[in-house]
């Protein structure tokens, strides 16, 4: 990087470049992480790291953190040549990291959390003293409503995002790295967060923004960084790009589209859900699927969308209305076994937590939901386990050679693959998928939504829920809103605009406020 | 299709991942040659220790430990922990066998009542944890009621036991090789299938491995936690069985330190501690080594101190080398 590159009104202040790091290399084992990487960051700017999962994002950021060494390359701070190393000096430099899984412990107050790493008090301290001490990182994080000796667990998830970066504010962070800080956050709760940041580079911090919504790149940052398999491009001005640009870059070739194409040939009806109620859901709610048909239901967290997925997948218990499947009333108080022997089969949201065996191979994984199958009068057939494994490999297009690697050790996009490919092996016909593409990169995303038509297509109903609702409205055929719990639309995809399902699931007409 | 499916399938078989082949076949294999050193260095350093008579010692030690660490393997893999209550349910098995007896009943009649009351102590746990009571408390306070009970029974006297068909088992040798031996070898081949061949044992691993995962796939957690329960406290109590006819009386003072021997043989042989992993053979071997050892450091003549000192430096290392070896399997 040349200083010539700078715009004009950078070039008389020597200092204003906080971070340049040139060729650094990195590799684990055989595996080339980092080629020759440059990057640099200025003071008082926001910084996107973008590239689909494995270009070699995290390991720079482990590098900032000092949790892994670079094997070569160079890093200056303010202008000296530095090295990190370990993750005490990279504290002493002013880098910190807000961690992608939130730290924060709900048993503790605010300003305990806060002060983790340590009490900025001499000698003796009490509890208002260290309230006191809290406030002006609270303030400075747009968190002028906490009381500072609130217990962290009564705060929303939002709130705690932001308590987190106000830890790295109360260790004098000048370089903040903030890890996908909105992945958990409903479209609300993300403006909270980037009105933050952006407040936080106005006072002169440098923030490095890694995030997979590039909706927010846009909105946010100053410049863009493209990391594509260990190499890295030129930072851009954000101004100088567009959202296609950005995707052909992050995945190297030209986003054709993002989401298939409907056949709109849909059969008869399969699901067909009536004035069901549950705990979480205090209105009725209806619903129809069709064979072949996506139904998309668009929603916040906490609007009920997700709801109406367990409910229907005997999860949580239905306290009034029935669920038809094709013609038949499936038992009212079904549980979630009775669900999958009616061949209803549901993706959760957090693959990690209840979508994956993370520590076991991807062939156990894709034969955990139909192991009946597998093992007539109780015996395992390991044969027929690998055909069934294969098969629902094949469909989803998850490379066999990979069958026998630990779910673990996959992206997130092959994650994805396999808590979606597990349930076909039982040959589903409803098929409930809650987020599904959280936390997935753009160009696998794409690929899940192709399967998702392709099984549609082969006769099953689908039926998604989704917080993002660009997803909803490309890949449903027929698309629900909700909002806190209520029913507020449903309608043809091609009938609804995007801008009508974001205020259909932000503030609805007769919504109470 | 299906061929061509069949045929990709057995390729894909062939490649195993680094962290997948140690644990299958490096981990047995150095277990087997860490046994074979000591029997090597042992029979070398000690002329006691290879002799027929110490040979059988060993055995029918290992062979008891091994039983109990084998049924509590299950509960391991399961992802719960431990059961703290083997011991207590083998004082308690070798008591009501020998109340039972003593009360007439015929041997054979003796033998399936106890096995009986063994399974029901085994679903009694297995049904409150799996209603949520953390494992470890539970059998903790399962083990101490046992334990009062079977005082209670005894009145704290040892009971004798006169049957032929229990000196048998306790003392025969059928081809040379004493009856426990016998049932250790056929525990470890059924424990080998259960896990290896079985829907139920791919269950148990299913629901070590990641709880929340299991049930939302529909594999039946609750039935699953009571059968690895009924499992451990079965073969407690039948070496409970053994024990009481090996000496032809029941003890309370009998299996103490079993606890201990099981959960080290359990961890020697390299079962996660959390769940989803795990296999007989490697616990029949670390059953096997712990005997192995605890005999040799009793030929020496070593106090209750060194001895235990010795075993606990052998599973705490054991725990650190599993450790880092899953560490570098996930991470590769």
């Amino acid at each position: 990087m040349q200083i010539e590159t700078l715009p004009a009104e950078k070039q008389d202040d020597a200092t204003s470049m906080t971070l340049r790091m040139t060729g650094i290399e990195k590799s684990y084992g055989a595996v080339k992480a980092l080629r020759g990487v440059d990057f640099e960051l200025r003071r008082g700017e926001v910084m996107a790291l973008l590239g689909e999962n494995g270009a070699g994002k995290s390991t720079l950021v482990k590098i900032l953190a000092g949790l892994v060494a670079p094997d070569t390359g160079q890093i200056e701070i303010n202008g000296a040549v530095t090295t990190i190393g370990s993750t005490t000096r990279s504290q002493t430099l002013g880098i910190a990291c807000a961690e992608q899984e939130m730290s924060i412990i709900g048993s503790l107050t605010v300003a305990e959390n806060l002060f983790i790493g340590g009490v900025p008090i001499a000698g003796f301290w009490t509890s208002a003293r260290l309230s006191a001490a809290a406030r002006p990182h609270l303030d400075a994080v747009g968190l002028e409503h906490i009381n500072p000796s609130t217990r962290a667990a009564d705060l929303s998830v939002a709130e705690r995002q932001l308590v987190e970066i106000a830890r790295l504010i109360a260790n004098d962070a000048k370089i903040l790295i903030l890890d996908e800080p909105t992945a958990a956050l409903s479209d609300a709760e993300i403006e909270l967060v980037k009105a933050t940041v952006t407040r936080l580079a106005d006072a002169g911090r440098s923030i490095i923004y890694v995030t997979h919504r590039l909706g927010e790149v846009f909105e946010i940052a100053d410049r863009v960084t493209v990391f594509r398999g260990g190499h890295s491009s030129p930072a851009q001005e954000i101004s100088t790009l567009t959202l296609d640009s950005l995707i052909e870059q992050m995945i190297g070739r030209k986003v054709e589209d993002l989401y298939p194409v409907r056949t709109g040939h849909s059969g008869g009806s399969i699901l067909a859900v009536r004035h069901i109620r549950s705990n979480e859901l205090a209105h009725p709610i209806s619903l129809q699927v069709r064979e072949g048909e996506i139904l998309g239901i668009a929603g916040q967290l906490g609007s009920g969308a997700g709801s109406v997925l367990r409910a229907i997948a005997g999860i949580d218990a239905i306290e009034s209305g029935e669920i038809e499947l094709r013609g038949k009333t499936l038992p009212p108080a079904h549980g979630l076994r009775q669900a999958i022997s009616a061949q209803i089969a549901y993706v959760s949201s957090d693959r990690k937590h209840d979508g994956i065996f993370a520590d076991l191979s991807v062939t156990t994984n894709m034969s955990a939901p139909a192991l009946r199958l597998i093992s007539p009068a109780g015996l395992m057939r390991h044969r027929r386990e690998q055909v069934l494994a294969c098969s629902n490999a094949d469909q989803v297009a998850f490379s066999q050679s990979r069958l026998h690697q630990r779910a673990g050790q996959l992206s997130g996009g092959n994650q994805q693959k396999v808590a979606l490919g597990k349930w076909l092996g039982m040959t589903p016909q409803v098929l409930l998928v809650h987020e599904p593409t959280r936390g997935v990169d753009v160009g696998a995303r794409a690929e899940i939504y192709r399967h998702l038509r392709q099984l549609a297509d082969n006769g099953m109903a689908i039926i998604i829920a989704s917080s993002d609702l660009e997803e909803v409205h490309g890949v449903a055929d027929t698309v629900i809103t909700m909002f806190r719990g209520r029913q507020v639309r449903t309608s043809p995809s091609y009938d609804i605009t995007s801008h009508q399902i974001l205020k259909d699931i932000t503030h609805p007409e007769g919504a109470h406020a | 299709m299906t061929s061509q499916l069949i045929s990709r399938a057995a390729q894909a078989e062939g490649g195993l991942s680094p962290g997948r082949s140690l644990e299958r076949f490096l981990v047995p294999a150095a277990i087997s040659l860490v046994i074979v050193v000591t029997i090597v260095v042992g029979g070398l350093t000690n002329e006691a220790f290879l002799t027929e008579s110490n040979v059988l010692a060993i055995l029918r030690v290992a062979a008891l430990t091994g039983i109990v660490a084998l049924g509590a393997t299950f509960v391991t893999i399961a992802g719960r922990f431990f059961s703290l209550a083997l011991a207590q349910t083998a004082v308690f098995g070798s008591v009501a066998y020998a109340l039972l007896l003593q009360s007439g009943l015929p041997f054979l009649f003796a033998l399936g009542m106890t096995l009986v009351l063994g399974v029901v102590l085994g679903i009694l746990q297995g049904v409150v944890v799996s209603a949520g009571a953390n494992p470890i408390v539970t059998t903790l306070g399962a083990g101490a009621l046992l334990a009062g009970l079977a005082g209670l029974a005894t009145g704290g006297k040892s009971l004798r036991i006169s049957d032929d068909a229990t000196a048998w088992i306790g003392n025969a040798r059928p081809f040379g090789v004493p009856t426990q031996t016998w049932a250790f070898l056929i525990v470890v081949v059924i424990a080998f299938m259960i896990m290896r061949s079985t829907r139920f044992g791919r269950a148990a691993v299913l629901v070590g491995a990641n709880r929340a995962t299991a049930e939302l796939a529909g594999v039946p957690i609750a039935r699953v936690t009571v059968a690895v329960f009924v499992i451990a406290s079965v073969a407690a109590t039948i070496a409970g069985i053994f024990g009481a006819a090996q000496f032809e009386q029941a003890r309370m003072s009998a299996f103490i330190g079993l606890d201990f021997d099981v959960v080290a043989a359990v961890l020697i042989g390299g079962t996660a501690i959390h769940g989803g992993e795990g296999s007989p053979l490697r616990t029949a071997l670390g059953a096997i080594f712990i005997a192995m050892v605890q005999n040799y450091m009793l030929l020496l003549g070593w106090s209750f101190g060194p001895r235990t000192l010795v075993l606990g430096a052998l599973i705490m290392l054991a725990v650190v080398v599993f450790h880092m070896a899953r560490q570098r399997g996930g991470r590769s």
